[in-house]
């Protein structure tokens, strides 16, 4: 319990000193949300209003303060008859779209939650089959593709396999929308549809990070002492296997937990080659448009979910493997590389 | 019959016996593929370094506008995305600059951030995880919380954010080569923190402070060396990864900005011209592929030869 306990702790730290970090690069820098919002011709009083008005008159530390609060409590901006409201939970508020942050990522969370549910179920099926059947027969032809294809996808760039694919299975043979996002609610049907080539180009060059861990994981434990037993007791091979990957749930959950977390910047490039308005999208319109309520926003959401999955995934631990859970040490946990596309 | 192992005393056959390890990593780049791979870095390197003279050697440069070779939709005219005598891999549709230059160039940028910031990543890495290895306690402590909270930062995210923050007349090479570095470090430490940890409690690293060597000593003579080849191999593999991530960028649009040749750019202009073009999504993407693929199977082969256990760094 008090592991547990410890470890949210820790996790609370992070995040706070993420945003701490961020908040204090995004307005220390040299650019100034309030002289867009000051409109022209604009004079030195207007924009000291505008700047009143937003709340970036204060020092940095204040304004950090603020925002915090107004996650949990809300938020009210501007000052005598001209009001805005803000409600918790408040991360902030966009003068250039005139609402809030928290809103505007609601209205664009579907479509990024569309793509990662799709790729996340996608990849780890196919990643875990293809691993499996690559090192329950070694060496033989599938184990070779799996091979070849996995190196292929761990170095081919996101936008170079999402791009051929547009162009092969979109524009070429005419098969799939090369782009657009239909509401799940108007349709099912359209809605998998458009979704199918962004979840196509994730699962391959993410599933071949669960094939190469499955297969290494599988080979490994296929040779240990419990399954040549189970072999010699005259157990079915496919018995065997569901041992074997019994064992593999806690290098797999680690694993989705660290694809979870770091999906929406993978979505950001899906979004971009697919013309989906998601998070991405926001983000790099908030960008070209230096809108930092948003841009400070979107991060801490991501930085938010990094955060939650390993703290999902450090606390599933003892659950997963109950050697853990009793303070025993596992015999080898594979690690799983950091992952910078 | 005596063999020479025989005839010499139990050290030296041991020396002997880990010198045909270290040929195997020389032979172990003698089998097809990393030989390919080879080739095309060394190629891909080669054109970064005589850029101007091979976009010469075509006849081009990369900042010419060719509105001849355009159609009347400013789509190149001829087949291919407009391959002729002239322009060797075509033009760019909308300006008409030639895409052979633009590809030669477009090596000099990945490749220079793409080894920059692995280099900058792999410095911070070592030196930090020496040092929290070595030294353990509070330093320790830290480095792992920096660690934790650089791997809390959404990268991609927040590295385009940051871009809003850049002046257009801003250095962005190095700018990228300062973002990606400086996120890139964490992985890298936590495996030379776990090998320090180790290594400093060998009886002769004990032995050495015991006689009063300084950390720098330490430093330098008794870990550094032990932990190099982890280093190599770890670096090696990281880098078709900081070269993604170059192009990533660029392709969004927060990277490189025009006109500075990048192949990420490219392919991210390629999208207007899907229909009307895909060949000038072909040239950048396969050279932008190539080059990382080949990357990766170097990163596979040397980490292979140096670890026969095959472990994942």
């Amino acid at each position: 319990m008090i592991p547990a306990l410890q470890r949210v702790a820790r996790s609370l730290g992070v995040l706070l000193v993420v945003l701490a970090l961020t908040y204090a690069i995004f307005y220390m820098a040299p650019i100034d949300p309030a002289l867009r919002m000051c409109g022209k011709p604009c004079s030195p009083t207007d924009l000291e209003a505008a700047r009143g008005f937003m709340g970036f008159d204060r020092p940095w530390w204040a304004q950090l303060g603020s925002f915090l609060a107004a996650i949990v409590v809300g938020r009210t901006y501007g000052s005598g008859d001209v009001l805005v409201h803000c409600a918790a939970p408040c991360l902030g508020y966009s003068f250039q779209y005139h609402q809030d942050v928290t809103t505007l990522i609601g209205q664009r969370f579907p479509v990024t939650l569309s793509v990662a549910i799709g790729a996340v179920a996608l990849q780890s099926v196919l990643g875990i089959a293809a691993g499996a059947l690559a090192a329950r027969r070694q060496g033989g032809i599938i184990d070779r593709v799996v091979a070849g294809i996995s190196v292929i996808a761990a170095s081919a760039p996101a936008f170079v396999v999402g791009l051929l694919a547009v162009v092969v299975v979109a524009l070429r043979l005419d098969l799939l929308p090369s782009g657009g996002y239909e509401s799940f609610v108007d349709g099912p049907g359209q809605w998998a549809r458009h979704l199918i080539l962004p979840w196509a180009t994730l699962a391959f060059l993410n599933g071949a990070v669960y094939a190469r861990l499955v297969r290494s994981s599988m080979i490994e434990q296929l040779g240990l002492d419990y399954a040549r037993t189970a072999r010699a007791a005259g157990l079915s091979e496919r018995r065997i296997d569901r041992y074997a990957l019994r064992n593999l749930a806690l290098p797999l959950t680690t694993l989705v937990a660290l694809d979870i977390g770091a999906l929406l910047g993978g979505t950001v490039i899906t979004e971009r080659i697919f013309g989906l308005p998601g998070l991405g999208a926001l983000l790099l319109d908030a960008t070209s448009t230096a809108d930092l309520p948003v841009i400070v926003g979107t991060t801490f959401l991501g930085s938010l979910l990094i955060v939650l999955a390993n703290l999902a995934a450090d606390l599933a631990r003892p659950l997963l493997d109950r050697r853990l859970a009793v303070g025993g040490r596992r015999p080898a946990t594979p690690t799983t590389q950091e992952t910078s596309s | 019959m005596m063999t020479t192992s025989d005839a010499l005393p139990a050290e030296a056959a041991a020396s002997l016996d880990e010198r045909p390890a270290r040929r195997s990593v020389g032979r172990a780049f003698l089998r097809p593929l990393p030989l390919a791979a080879a080739v095309v870095v060394l190629v891909s390197v080669l054109a970064a370094l005589f850029a101007p003279q091979l976009a010469a050697l075509s006849g081009n440069d990369p900042f010419t506008y060719h509105a001849d070779a355009l159609g009347p939709d400013t789509a190149p005219a001829g087949a291919l995305g407009g391959v002729s005598g002239d322009h060797w891999f075509g033009v760019e549709p909308g300006t008409g600059r030639d895409l052979f230059s633009l590809v030669i160039y477009g090596a000099r940028v990945s490749l220079l951030v793409g080894l920059a910031s692995t280099l900058l990543a792999t410095v911070i890495g070592v030196v930090l995880g020496i040092v929290a290895g070595a030294v353990g306690g509070v330093v320790e402590k830290l480095v792992d919380f920096a660690t934790d909270v650089t791997l809390g930062f959404p990268f991609l995210i927040f590295a385009i954010a940051l871009s809003a923050l850049f002046p257009l007349e801003a250095p962005r090479a190095l700018l990228l080569t300062l973002v990606i570095g400086m996120f890139g470090w964490p992985g890298i430490a936590r495996v030379v923190a776990a090998e320090t940890r180790v290594i400093v409690q060998q009886p002769y690293v004990v032995a050495s402070r015991v006689m009063g060597a300084r950390f720098g000593h330490l430093f330098r003579h008794q870990v550094l060396p032990n932990v190099a080849s982890t280093v190599i191999v770890f670096s090696c593999i990281s880098l078709p990864g900081r070269i993604a991530a170059e192009a990533t960028l660029s392709f969004l649009g927060v990277g490189m900005l025009p006109p500075t040749p990048s192949w990420g750019r490219s392919i991210g202009d390629a999208i207007n011209w899907l229909l009307v073009d895909p060949a000038f999504l072909l040239f950048p993407a396969a050279a932008l592929f190539l080059v990382t693929f080949s990357f990766t199977i170097l990163g596979d082969t040397l980490r292979d030869a140096l670890d026969p256990r095959g472990g994942r760094p």
